[in-house]
């Protein structure tokens, strides 16, 4: 998730731009990047055990003359399948699991918010406030708090629940390995409350930016989408996992696509948005439109399990 | 492995055929589960190979068995052809499937090839730098939305949706580059698609650095998000092989939670 850093990133780059011109905060990240990539060209190691294990048979192939060794880890998929399972398999899902796809679009449209925001805070908060380009940085850290906050609550449980699914799991026997000891729905659950802080949030922006609140008002309300943010998407993320283990990074691969499309474009539309409603409205109709979400966390907590069932996805 | 042969779809598989999601190996600890979740974590389905093992559906056990019998039967015609046919390996050649000595594997627990056992200075190295490479990238996202402005104007533009998708132009990146780079470094492992998009990250934003109008930037600032989004591909994969399976589950929770927090939190450099 880079929520995180994305929020941490403007705090810098505010003041860069500020004292430097927007072009240094690209050569910060090439004397970052390059840095770290000298560094990894001389300590990094290749790490993967299957190509490790593939060249070490070639290589004995070679010693021995025996052509019929082969790596443990290998089970025969050419270049071309490789690519075939990276590429086909997550638009299949997209189509045959209609949660799949369901949740990419949920957690595209919240994404998609967040990038709104992103690309507005700082003519919303230099026209509104008359902030200076290096302090309008500061007002990212709102939804980095947010997602801090969210992350560390989930880091706390996260183990946590792990730990109750393979108790449950070996509890239960391996024949219900496929979910019916414990519902991936489960995961769900805190969905719904968390999902209700982001269009609380966007209200609260809104109308109080209109109003020329004190700052850390609206900052604080987006702290509220923050957190929601960071549940929202780790939620959907561990439901996916359980819900197709086999397939789950297909699952997460689909909605990757379709949230960093929609993160892409909605944001688009912002500008023009607040331009012509203002902040109060044009916030109030990403809340409106949020509300109108709401049935999707509680309709796949309700159906999940039939629509999981119904449109089960096997060999892909 | 390009014709399946009779052959190999005959092969006798007497527990496979009960069991379709079967152990890969059924001398290792690791539940079909276990191996699931850190397929997941390592950004690829079950079907392609961890660390750990993998667990194979019907299709794929299927695919397996035929690229075993193809290499099998490749090399039977080599060994024909130059006529240098001994005893040891013929015996060898009618037993296809699972033939123990031809497994090219671990040389014991503690070979030093095997990631798991690498020095812990390298493993914290390496992890390190995944970590802070995971953290350079996504900085780029919207490290420069407070400049946006400044730039606008110096590019003698108030088009407002391009002032927007300067910025998020960099996510779309994020859609394209998984794709490619999770396959890429399945086949030629980590290490080279690491560097190359290093590299390939670096000159990109060379290139927005230098940028002499709005369009230019935007496409580059596209390519520096493919480029950025390898190592959040691989990040987890990384360190998924370097620390073991018992020690795995903070430093992967912490891992799921986003790229970022995992390498910071203290989990990640006690646990390697």
């Amino acid at each position: 998730m880079i929520d995180l850093t994305s929020s941490v990133g403007p705090v810098a780059g505010g003041f860069l731009s500020q004292a430097k011109g927007w072009r240094w905060t690209f050569w910060v990240l090439c004397m970052l990047s390059g840095l770290f990539g000298l560094l990894s060209l001389v300590f990094m190691r290749e790490t993967y055990a299957v190509v490790i294990l593939e060249r070490k048979t070639l290589r004995l192939q070679k010693e021995t003359g025996n052509k019929e060794l082969r790596s443990k880890l290998d089970v025969g998929l050419s270049p071309r399948d490789f690519f075939l399972h990276s590429i086909i398999r997550p638009m299949k899902m997209l189509v045959k699991s209609p949660i799949v796809l369901l949740l990419a679009v949920y957690v595209g449209v919240i994404y998609g918010y967040l990038y709104l925001l992103f690309t507005t805070f700082t003519p919303v908060f230099e026209e509104t406030y008359h902030f200076s380009s290096g302090i309008v940085g500061l007002t990212f850290l709102g939804l980095g708090f947010g997602s801090m906050f969210g992350v560390g609550f989930f880091a706390w449980s996260t183990d946590r629940v792990f730990k109750a699914r393979k108790e449950a799991m070996e509890a239960a026997g391996e024949e219900t390995a496929d979910g019916s000891a414990m519902q991936p729905e489960a995961r769900l659950k805190l969905l719904l409350p968390a999902y209700c802080l982001i269009p609380t949030g966007l209200f609260i922006y809104g109308w109080t930016a209109q109003y020329k609140v004190q700052w850390i008002v609206p900052i604080l309300a987006t702290v509220l989408i923050g957190i929601g943010n960071i549940a929202v998407f780790m939620c959907v993320s561990l439901y996916l996992i359980d819900a197709f283990a086999f397939y789950a990074a297909s699952a997460l691969a689909a909605n990757t696509v379709i949230r960093s499309i929609m993160g892409a474009v909605l944001p688009l539309c912002g500008q023009k948005m607040y331009d012509t409603l203002g902040l109060g409205w044009g916030n109030s109709l990403l809340g409106f439109i949020g509300l109108a979400l709401l049935p999707v966390p509680w309709a796949i907590l309700k159906w999940g399990e039939f629509l999981r069932k119904k449109y089960e996805i096997k060999n892909l | 492995m390009s014709s399946p042969t009779a052959e190999a779809i005959e092969v006798p598989s007497s527990h496979e055929t009960q069991h379709p999601r079967r152990p890969s190996q059924p001398d290792h600890p690791l539940s079909d589960l276990d191996k699931e979740t850190l397929a997941a974590y390592e950004g690829h389905d079950a079907d392609i190979p961890s660390n750990e093992g993998y667990v194979l559906d019907a299709r794929g056990d299927l695919k397996r068995r035929q690229s075993i019998a193809a290499s099998h039967k490749a090399s039977r015609k080599s060994l024909e052809q130059n006529g240098t046919k001994d005893v040891e390996k013929a015996g060898e050649e009618v037993s296809t499937e699972e033939d123990d000595s031809n497994i090219v594997w671990w040389d014991g627990p503690d070979d030093p090839a095997n990631p798991v056992n690498f020095k812990p200075v390298i493993k914290l190295l390496n992890i390190c730098l995944v970590s802070a490479i995971c953290f350079v990238t996504p900085l780029g996202s919207s490290m420069f939305a407070p400049g946006v402005p400044i730039l606008m104007k110096e590019f003698k533009s108030d088009n407002v949706e391009l002032a927007s998708f300067v910025v998020s132009v960099y996510v779309l990146g994020f859609a394209v580059g998984p794709l490619f780079f999770a396959p890429l470094s399945e086949i030629y492992g980590r290490l080279p698609v690491y560097h190359c998009c290093n590299a390939l990250f670096f000159a990109c934003n060379i290139a927005c650095a230098l940028a002499p109008n709005l369009n230019f930037l935007v496409g580059f600032r596209f390519l520096a998000g493919v480029f950025g989004s390898a190592p959040l591909t691989n990040g987890g994969g990384t360190i998924a092989d370097l620390v073991t399976q018992e020690k795995r589950g903070k430093a992967m929770s912490g891992f799921v939670m986003g790229p970022i927090i995992g390498p910071i939190s203290k989990s990640f450099c006690l646990h390697c």
